[in-house]
């Protein structure tokens, strides 16, 4: 009987529910300082978790570059957030450096971030407004997600204030 | 139970009549049907294999509080147990640095020497904990504190008649002080109170663990270094017993250059061949600790088929890994990693006992057969082609695990070496159409064969607008040993994105199985030929 009235209780929950906020979310980044990820949030905020392990994670990386170096200026901030697990933790800095990444990097070597926000599988992507809701979901990535990708921020730059 | 799902739907329900709730939901359906192969050579069989795998989490948030449940429904489970019940919950305050979690949660303390809990469900692997979690941090100070249980079932024996549950009652804490710039230095203790069920359902093994630890780290733009050692301390009726980890790294890191050196000595618990086929004995490295397995983490499918299982309990090694762009378009990953027990047995046939036999320099791997040595050499080189988001990925992979059979008279040493070419190509043809193959090539010398065998897998993805993915894998090997006598296996799939956040997709053929790990476990995949669907979706 508990089960039903719980089962009643979460489907109106998503009647009334609004966008998902993002808040008081803060993580380590490769050098060891503590960041609050709202921090990174002027008109906007891209998040990207990815792990060295995923394949078409380091492809989104190397785009995610391309449009922090276009977008960042015009005030939408990027973060990647790392999930690698320790046996591969100590090799993140190097291979970040190497890879030129210059968007600031958090670890969350527990997955406890990724779960916070229901992330399953990675790349896993989210756009945050400058109000701190999310306003697009990404799972996974394609060669051709690029164009996707732009439309949304620019999307977001019309209607951020 | 009931209670804490009362005070829940309380909880919710009095945010609700403000409406300023948010929330994220997330859906994962996975089945199959189809049939699965066992055996070898000689002794084959083939059974009906249906699976149904269901979880959805659903997480509110108001101001500082967040709350949630997982509901699961499994049955029949691909690998696990059958479930129908809300087997996720918790209560979540979090305010800037301040984080207190009643419920359940997953935790780790620096590399996960003494404490690195997590769920793996392909490997039916799962060490939530339910109680109390406390982080907090700030730019000088980080502390955690747990207290809770663990009810851990081992996943070998989750097909068996009775699967294995052991019980943990943990009570841990760290601390980890800034004490110079770029300098910290932390410490922790875990207390585990530990159940584990004997023959008779009834009567359980009590034990207790403390594992102390230490760690020192310095991270700096260019130069990063951690040393981490804990003790294991298990009392067990009257006796103790004594164990060790160690985890250390160093890492240097330029403009187009990235250096990483690590090291393991992990001693958990030194114990003889006759020992060790207890593989549940109480003294071992147990569940809640995961520290880091020290060789390479590799992305193509055949190099994760026949990984080194690290003995946790008694190996030593290190890896180095580089990483180097000599140009915007080139970059070069080398990976060498090494590893060996610290001890030999010699069998005394006459007393019918194992005498220890200690490397001589035990905190460095041998390379002599007694010390079942490991060692892996890989190098891989990618190009980017001229559009950003078209590249070739070739590597190469040499690796042998030796493993020394004491008891044997005619063939102690037992050899798996590996020779292996991946080749990758992606190529964006334009913003509607793309392509993703694969080759990869393998010799395998596995004891007890005395020739090589080849494998070879090709795959195909084709993308068209981003969202849709259709292809296929097709394998095959010149082993005479497959389950099933099969040496030819072919699956096509087929993908869809729905809105960027609902994945779609179905697969169906014959799947060649194979060994697959996380973190130094493992456990074996039987052929698979039939129909997979999977959805996976976020709200």
């Amino acid at each position: 009987m508990y089960r039903l009235f719980l089962l009643i209780i979460l489907l109106s929950t998503e009647i009334f529910a609004q966008n998902s906020l993002i808040k008081n979310l803060s993580a380590e980044d490769i050098d060891g300082n503590l960041v609050n990820i709202s921090s990174l949030n002027d008109k906007g905020l891209y998040i990207n978790f990815w792990a060295l392990w995923c394949l078409p994670c380091r492809s989104e990386l190397k785009i995610l570059q391309e449009l922090f170096n276009e977008y960042n200026p015009k005030g939408i901030g990027f973060v990647g957030i790392n999930i690698d697990s320790p046996k591969s933790l100590s090799k993140v800095k190097s291979f970040i450096s190497t890879q030129k990444i210059s968007f600031p990097i958090l670890l969350d070597p527990n997955s406890q971030i990724l779960n916070s926000l229901n992330g399953q599988n990675i790349p896993y992507s989210l756009l945050i407004n400058q109000n701190g809701e999310i306003i697009k979901i990404r799972t996974g990535y394609n060669a051709g997600d690029e164009k996707y990708i732009r439309k949304d921020l620019d999307d977001l730059l019309l209607n951020s204030k | 139970m009931k209670i804490f799902l009362l005070i829940l739907i309380l909880f919710f329900n009095s945010i609700l009549l403000s409406q300023q709730i948010s929330y994220s939901l997330s859906n994962n359906l996975r089945a199959g049907t189809g049939k699965e192969n066992f055996g070898e050579a000689g002794f084959l069989g083939s059974t009906n294999k249906k699976y149904f795998d269901y979880y959805t989490d659903l997480k509110l948030f108001y101001n500082d509080f967040s709350a949630g449940i997982r509901y699961e429904y499994v049955n029949p489970p691909e690998y696990s147990l059958i479930k129908n019940k809300i087997s996720r919950k918790f209560i979540e305050y979090n305010n800037y640095g301040f984080k207190a979690r009643i419920g359940n949660s997953f935790k780790l303390f620096e590399r996960g020497l003494s404490l690195n809990l997590f769920e793996n469900r392909s490997l039916g692997f799962d060490t939530n904990l339910e109680g109390l979690n406390i982080d907090y941090n700030s730019q000088t100070i980080k502390w955690n504190l747990i207290w809770g249980t663990i009810d851990f079932v081992e996943p070998t024996t989750i097909f068996t008649d009775n699967p294995r549950i052991e019980n943990y009652l943990l009570k841990g804490t760290r601390i980890e002080i800034n004490i110079r710039k770029n300098f910290s230095l932390s410490g922790g203790l875990l207390f585990s109170q530990n159940k584990f069920p004997q023959l008779n359902e009834n009567i359980f093994l009590e034990s207790k663990t403390y594992l102390p630890e230490v760690s020192l780290k310095y991270k700096s733009t260019s130069f990063d270094f951690l040393f981490n050692i804990v003790n294991k301390i298990n009392k067990e009726n009257e006796s103790n017993s004594y164990g060790s980890g160690i985890y250390s790294y160093i890492s240097f890191i330029e403009e187009n250059f990235g250096l990483t050196l690590e090291f393991k000595d992990y001693r958990f618990d030194i114990a003889d061949p006759f020992k060790e086929l207890n593989q549940f004995r109480s003294t071992r490295m147990l569940p809640f600790q995961n520290p880091p397995t020290v060789h390479k983490e590799h992305t193509f499918t055949l190099l994760t088929r026949y990984p080194h299982i690290v003995n946790f309990n008694d190996e030593t090694g290190f890896q180095l890994d580089i990483f180097y762009s000599p140009n915007e378009r080139t970059n070069y990953n080398f990976n060498f990693s090494t590893a060996s027990r610290h001890f030999s047995f010699l069998l005394d046939k006459t007393n019918f006992r194992f005498v220890k036999n200690q490397n001589r320099f035990s905190f460095f791997p041998s390379l002599s057969n007694e010390f079942n040595p490991f060692f892996e050499i890989y190098f891989e080189g990618e190009y980017l082609l001229e559009k950003s988001e078209s590249l070739i990925k070739a590597a190469v992979n040499y690796r042998s695990d030796i493993y020394y059979d004491v008891v044997s008279e005619t063939n102690k040493v037992q050899p798996l070496k590996q020779f292996t070419i991946p080749i990758y190509l992606q190529y964006l043809f334009n913003e509607k159409f793309s392509l993703k193959v694969s080759n990869e090539s393998q010799w395998i010398l596995k004891y007890p064969k005395r020739e090589y065998f080849f494998n070879n897998l090709i795959s195909l993805q084709t993308v068209f607008n981003s969202n849709l993915t259709i292809g296929g894998r097709l394998e095959f090997t010149t082993n005479n040993d497959e389950p099933n006598g099969d040496k030819f296996w072919l699956v096509s799939e087929i993908g869809y994105r729905l809105n960027t956040n609902h994945i779609f997709s179905i697969s169906y053929g014959s799947e060649r199985g194979g060994q697959i790990c996380s973190n130094g476990l493992c456990r074996q995949v039987l052929p698979f030929n039939g129909l997979r669907f999977s959805l996976i979706s976020n709200i």
